[in-house]
Parts: structure tokens; C-alpha cells; sequence
């Protein structure tokens, strides 16, 4: 474990906020979904981070907010790990994709945009992936409703 | 009867072009070589493949949100459905994230028991990998060793745990019982038996001319494209990356034993089955040293009846049959998860087969997609 990891953050992302925890790396809090393409992209190529696999990429529902939340590593020796968080409001805002620069966020972001209903702006494909595309709602919010009947509205 | 009435069939094609339509085709959900419920729908001109996307959802039974109605511990069983196949390691990274919730210490023989149970597991996964792998090619004779062999396996599980394939063995801090009485002796006969099999397979498949035409050079993997994809396991090592979270991002009690994480620099399906068969040598010589090391002690930390981890998050992976497993979980402080998210290798191994197949001949996508070895309930969740 890079032991400066975290001032190195501090150092690329003034704006940003680090914390550090025991497990699984420290935490890098963006201000914003927006903030995410050029924050990944320096993430991967600075020579003092290379986090060159997004091991993966979801939401949470906070209830005023949802939290997009990136699970980075590093391939290579020494084994390092990143999470990076970035609030993205209930609805409306678009994120920005970053499946230019992740071949694994493409479908990552198919799924966050099935289950919690974000959308990524650029996105090549942007569909359901795991649901039919004709189901209603997106079942990991939190006031999301199961009447027990299946939302179909084709055929 | 008037031939003349027919045209001479020459007549009718001399002066045209040769012109094909660009055929759409679906491979699946149901097709022996998906291996489950997957779809995989193919734009074909001729013989070559266009492009390949697949289509995936058929079995998703919400296993994310189910956990938010759980408690930690109703839900445990419910990992046995992810990867079937090797039920033990899911159980794993759920426990070890739930662990981390609540700041819990395994006592080291709970740690051994679960490595012994873990690489069996994995064993177990490789050699159904490996038959199927050989049928999607047509040769039927290595399933039937190897399913032979993998029931000597399920059988020392369900002595482990009373079940076949879904478990439900660990528990948050430690396991569900220790071993029973003539495990140990049953276990290293099997290893005995099957330190030999190995070099059977080999000899059965990698000595087959067939064989190695179909795999040598097929759906080749570059390290880019891999970590592009985050791409994991034997599909990530198969093109020469040592990123094994056993020896990268030690958990468990994985520094005590002895064993080499197998790469090959070669990135296709033949390199990709030279991983899984050493792996299943090298996974084998750490049940022996599981066996054989064994500290006394107990099987389970002090965990109250109900289980209530203070508000935060923990993500835990392990390294499992396929690759990077984890679980993410967030807690409320209640007795159930706000949040479980799992993040499981094949969702992402999967995600690269379209770049594979691009281009390849129809007769090989079932030679690129079994090399991939995905399992679908883990995709679909």
C-alpha cells in the first residue's frame, strides 16, 4: 500500500475531498457526476496513480441524493486501491460516460442507468441490461414499489 | 417429360455477383453453449461474425434488492445462487464484507477451513470448465472424468456442510460446523487419487491435434483490452497478468501456503486452458497444506444471535474461480444491509466477448465463449 496515496490525491484534486479507512483503499469525493471523466482519466494515466482497471462501478440511493461509487486497482505491482464517490441528484442529471475510457463501464453504466435510472450523456448504447425493456421504474431506489405484478406495457 | 422447360440452372448465376445478405442470428437463451440463459445475438455475413452482442437478464432475480428485505445472516444462502459452481467463495467475500462492517477477527482455524473449503470449490469449478470445455468442441469423453472426479469433491463438501452444491457453510466470523469425523483421511485419499488426473486430462485434450487447432490462437486477449474491460482471473493471467487477489491483495490466512499464481503470455483459449488445468494442480496442493496445517482452535468468532454492524461500508473481495469477487455493503446499523452490491467476474469477463468475436468464423464462437468460462446466475444476479 502506497502510503502517500492520499497526498497525491490531495495533490491532482484540490477540489476534492480524501478520506482514508481501513479496507478497501482510500475514498476520493467528487463534487459532482460532471467531475468524473477528467478526474478517471488522470487517474489512469498519471504516472503516481495508474488505476488502470475500473473493477466496478454503481450506485446508491441516499435519499436526498444518489452516490455514483467507482471501485478502482491498479493490475500492476504494488496491488493499490481507490474508491471514488461522486453525488448525482435523484433526477435529471445527466453523468457524463466514461465508456471511452473504461471498456467495463459501458455495460456497468447500462446497469446503474436500469436499476437507478441515471443517465450517461455519450453513452454508445444506452438500454436496459438486466430487465426487459419495457419494465417500469428502477427497482434499487429506495421508493421504488413491487406490487407484485410484472410492469409490462408491450406486446 | 420436357426438359427443355427447365433453364440450365449455369445460365442463371454465370454473370451475377456473388452477393450475400448480412444474416441476424440468435445463439440462445436456450443453446448448450451459453451454458445457462443468455442470449447472444450475432450479425453474420457468410461464415464470419459481424458482430456479437449479447443479451443477458434472463434469470436476474434482484438479488441486490433482496438483500435490502434480509438480514445479514438470511442472506448468506442466497450467494450460494450467484456462481454456482463454486458456491463456497461467494460466501466468502460476503462474509468477509460483513466481517468488515463489524470489525470481526476469524479465528485461524475458521481461516483454514474456509481456504480448504474455497479451493475445493474452485477445483470443482475448473474440472466442470473443463468438460464442458471439451464438449462445446465435441469431445465428450473428458466429461466424463472430470465430473467423475468433481463428485469426489461435492461428496467431501457435503460431508463439510450437508449439501451438495448451495452450502450454506460459512458464517459471519468462522463456519457452520467443524470438520466431521474422517474428513481429513477421505480428503488426502482424494488428493492422493487425483494428483495424477491432471496429466490425464492433458493427455486426453492438450495432446489432441483437434484440440489444439481449435484453441490455439482463438479469441485472443490482450492485456490492454483486459484491463480495459476489467477483465479477472484465469481470463486476466491467460494473457500474462499476475493479478491474483491471493497473492496481490493477500487475504485469509493465503500467506501461509505455498503455491504459484500460473500465468501464460499467449492471451488465447489455449493459454486460458493451460491456466485452469495448472491452477487446479496449484489448488490442490493447498488443500493438502490446509490439511495438513490445520491449527486447532475455534470455528467462529463471538458474533451475537443478531447481527447488527454500525453504520458504514465495506467492500471485500476474493479471488474467485473466475476471477475478482466482491461484495459491497453498506450498513445502516440496522440489522439489515441499506446497500449489497456484488460485484461479480463474469458480468465484466463477458462484457469483452464482442470485441473476441468480431470477425471470427461461426464454428469458433463456442470454442472463444467456453474459454471465457462465464456462469450466467452470477451475470444476471
Amino acid at each position: 500500500m502506497n502510503a502517500s496515496l492520499p497526498e497525491a490525491l490531495r495533490a491532482a484534486f484540490p477540489g476534492a475531498a480524501v478520506e482514508e479507512r481501513g479496507g478497501f483503499g482510500p475514498v476520493l469525493v467528487l463534487g459532482g457526476g460532471a467531475a468524473l471523466p477528467e478526474a478517471c482519466r488522470a487517474l489512469r494515466s498519471q504516472p503516481e496513480f495508474v488505476f488502470d482497471v475500473l473493477e466496478d462501478y454503481t450506485a446508491l440511493d441516499e435519499g436526498d441524493r444518489l452516490q455514483l461509487v467507482l471501485h478502482f486497482i491498479r493490475s500492476e505491482e504494488p496491488a493499490v486501491q481507490l474508491t471514488v464517490k461522486a453525488p448525482v441528484a435523484r433526477t435529471g442529471e445527466e453523468v457524463p460516460t466514461l465508456s471511452g475510457l473504461f471498456g467495463s463501464a459501458e455495460w456497468y453504466e447500462r446497469e446503474i442507468f436500469d436499476l437507478f435510472g441515471v443517465r450517461f450523456a455519450g453513452h454508445p448504447d444506452l438500454r436496459r441490461i438486466l430487465l426487459p425493456e419495457d419494465w417500469q421504474g428502477h427497482p434499487l431506489l429506495k421508493d421504488y414499489r413491487d406490487d407484485k405484478t410484472l410492469h409490462r406495457t408491450g406486446d | 417429360m420436357d426438359h427443355d422447360a427447365f433453364p440450365d440452372p449455369g445460365s442463371m448465376t454465370a454473370d451475377l455477383p456473388l452477393v450475400t445478405d448480412e444474416l441476424t442470428l440468435n445463439m440462445g437463451p436456450q443453446h448448450p453453449s451459453t451454458h445457462g440463459a443468455m442470449r447472444l445475438i450475432l450479425r453474420l455475413d457468410g461464415e464470419r461474425v459481424v458482430s456479437a452482442s449479447p443479451d443477458i437478464g434472463f434469470i436476474h432475480r434482484g438479488m441486490e434488492k433482496m438483500a435490502e428485505t434480509l438480514t445479514y445472516l438470511q442472506y448468506i444462502y442466497l450467494t450460494d445462487r450467484l456462481d454456482y459452481l463454486s458456491s463456497m467463495l461467494n460466501e466468502w467475500s460476503y462474509c468477509r464484507a460483513a466481517e468488515a462492517l463489524a470489525g470481526i477477527e476469524v479465528p485461524r482455524r475458521a481461516e483454514y477451513l474456509r481456504v480448504l473449503a474455497g479451493e475445493l470449490s474452485r477445483l470443482a469449478s475448473h474440472l466442470v470448465w473443463l468438460g464442458s470445455m471439451g464438449m462445446d468442441l465435441g469431445a465428450f469423453t473428458p466429461l466424463t472424468y472430470t465430473f467423475r472426479e468433481r463428485e469426489m469433491i461435492l461428496d467431501l463438501l457435503e460431508m463439510l456442510s450437508g449439501q451438495r452444491m448451495t452450502f450454506n457453510y460459512l458464517r459471519i466470523g468462522g463456519v457452520a460446523r467443524d470438520l466431521p469425523p474422517g474428513f481429513a483421511d477421505r480428503a488426502r485419499a482424494f488428493l492422493d487419487y487425483f494428483a495424477g488426473m491432471p496429466d490425464i486430462y492433458d493427455r486426453l485434450l492438450s495432446d489432441n491435434a483437434i484440440f489444439l487447432a481449435r484453441m490455439r490462437g482463438q479469441g485472443r486477449l490482450t492485456p490492454e483490452l483486459a484491463r480495459s474491460h476489467a477483465v479477472t482471473g484465469p481470463n486476466l493471467r491467460g494473457c500474462g497478468v499476475a493479478l491474483d487477489l491471493r497473492r496481490s491483495d493477500p487475504y485469509s490466512v493465503y500467506p501461509d501456503f505455498d503455491f504459484e499464481v500460473v500465468t501464460r503470455p499467449e492471451g488465447d483459449a489455449l493459454a486460458r486452458y493451460r491456466v485452469r488445468v495448472e491452477e487446479m494442480r496449484q489448488s490442490a496442493r493447498i488443500v493438502r497444506q490446509a490439511l495438513d496445517g490445520l491449527p486447532a482452535g475455534d470455528i467462529s468468532a463471538k458474533v451475537g444471535r443478531v447481527f447488527r454492524p454500525p453504520a458504514g461500508e465495506a467492500y471485500a473481495r476474493v479471488e474467485s474461480s473466475r476471477g475478482i469477487q466482491g461484495f459491497y455493503l453498506v450498513s445502516d446499523g440496522s440489522t439489515q444491509p441499506a446497500r449489497c452490491r456484488i460485484r461479480v467476474p463474469s458480468f465484466a469477463n463477458l462484457s469483452v466477448l464482442p470485441e473476441l468475436l468480431r470477425g471470427v468464423h461461426v464454428a469458433d464462437i463456442v470454442a472463444i465463449m467456453g474459454s471465457i468460462d462465464f456462469i450466467v446466475p452470477e451475470i444476471d444476479r
